[in-house]
């Protein structure tokens, strides 16, 4: 199964695509953090510390209202 | 786009904020006219300026370094590229420790108050991003 058909099933249960290579959990998202070049540090709730790049912030300032 | 046509782009964009701050200051200090040679050594400070924010700055060269170690790279680099440039260029006595001294003291409040500025506009957003996240969760949780 390729990433982008993950994404597909898995964004209804508020997971989201951050990069090329990673899909998140956002209710597991405990801080944010602009980021140098436009992108942003996602803080888990596991204390993992996850970049998102700048063509998927849109995407999570879209979720978060901004 | 690939890397290079990136950082060219955003090198020209950095550039141009740049030249237009230093002709605004040039303004500011009471300038009436530039001269050629004034307007080729603005060009090339903003045009290495820009150069130089790109590859400390945007993420796209230096991938994984702290912001203050990429602050620290970029001062010492600045610092040296506009020394060679003062000097080329006749913007002060070059023999005159004293000018020396004063252009390392305005370089370096310079810097300082335009990191201080980043560090606050970062906070501020750091906390409204947190403000909504929280906001968000207190919704999804009110929803289950």
């Amino acid at each position: 199964m390729r990433l982008y058909e993950l994404e597909e099933r898995l964004t209804p249960r508020e997971f989201m695509r951050v990069s090329k290579s990673m899909i998140i959990n956002f209710d597991q998202v405990r801080a944010l953090q602009p980021d140098l070049g436009g992108r942003m540090r996602l803080t888990m709730s596991n204390g993992e510390i996850v970049v998102a790049n700048r063509q998927y912030v849109s995407s999570i300032k879209a979720k978060l209202g901004l | 786009m690939n890397k290079f046509a990136r950082f060219i782009s955003i090198t020209l964009t950095n550039g141009c904020y740049v030249l237009g701050g230093l002709v605004l200051f040039k303004v500011i200090l009471g300038g009436s006219s530039i001269s050629k040679k004034e307007l080729i050594s603005l060009i090339l400070v903003s045009i290495l300026c820009g150069a130089l924010q790109t590859l400390c700055f945007s993420g796209l060269i230096i991938k994984k370094l702290a912001y203050c170690w990429r602050t620290a790279i970029f001062g010492v680099v600045l610092l040296a590229v506009l020394s060679v440039i003062a000097v080329s260029f006749g913007w002060f006595p070059a023999n005159q420790l004293g000018a020396w001294a004063t252009f390392a003291a305005a370089f370096l409040a310079t810097l300082l108050v335009v990191t201080a500025i980043f560090q606050l506009y970062y906070r501020h957003r750091s906390k409204k991003y947190n403000e909504q996240l929280d906001q968000y969760h207190t919704k999804q949780n009110g929803a289950e």
